[in-house]
């Protein structure tokens, strides 16, 4: 009873951050912003499916591999949105919405 | 019961493949097709419990491993390439 209601919380969150970052996909105005966007909330939602599933599955063989999926998912997600950003910061896309560089005050002689 | 949560991502995929299709920059659709990818891997592990197939959730790691291995192959190759389409 106590699994069933936490599997439907968990089920429930996830599914409000996937229809987030759907939503962020169309409203944002800039590339940053939907990076942003997409990179944190996408790994809420998908956490929160895994979790829901975890929490109401009985096989330890299928627990294993859910909790495997939740580490890869926390390391690897992170580490695509940054080499994006970088990318996206290299190529000067969007130039024109950065506010304030501070990278560029970092590292200007390095960068030419 | 499972079905509404199903059809709502797959609201939320549609949605987000409209960037795709917009998108005003290449690492726009990247991104895009990221958040696809990580929606499509979701409803991956909900088909795994909807037909009680246990090995729905290899193919669900597998996908995942690849989706990592193919944003950062492309973010290094257009790191290299300095492409751009709009300025």
């Amino acid at each position: 009873m106590i699994s069933q209601l936490l599997s439907l919380y968990f089920m429930i969150s996830g599914v409000i951050f996937f229809i987030t970052t759907g939503i962020a996909m169309i409203r944002f105005s800039d590339f940053y912003s939907r990076l942003h966007a997409s990179s944190k909330s996408l790994t809420g939602g998908a956490l929160s499916i895994l979790l829901a599933y975890m929490v109401q599955s009985d096989k330890v063989a299928v627990i294993l591999k859910l909790i495997l999926m939740t580490l890869f998912l926390l390391i690897t997600s992170p580490i695509a949105a940054q080499a994006l950003a970088r990318t996206a910061y290299r190529q000067r896309c969007d130039r024109n919405s950065i506010h304030y560089d501070e990278y560029e005050l970092d590292s200007s002689d390095e960068l030419s | 019961m499972i079905y509404i949560p199903l059809f709502i991502i797959m609201c939320s995929i549609i949605l987000t493949f409209y960037r795709v299709v917009k998108g005003p920059t290449i690492p726009d659709r990247i991104t895009a097709a990221d958040s696809i990818g990580t929606q499509f891997f979701a409803v991956i592990i909900m088909l795994a419990f909807l037909f009680k197939a246990d090995f729905f959730l290899d193919i669900a790691m597998v996908y995942a491993v690849l989706l990592f291995v193919d944003i950062l192959v492309m973010a290094k190759y257009l790191e290299s390439k300095r492409v751009s389409d709009n300025d």
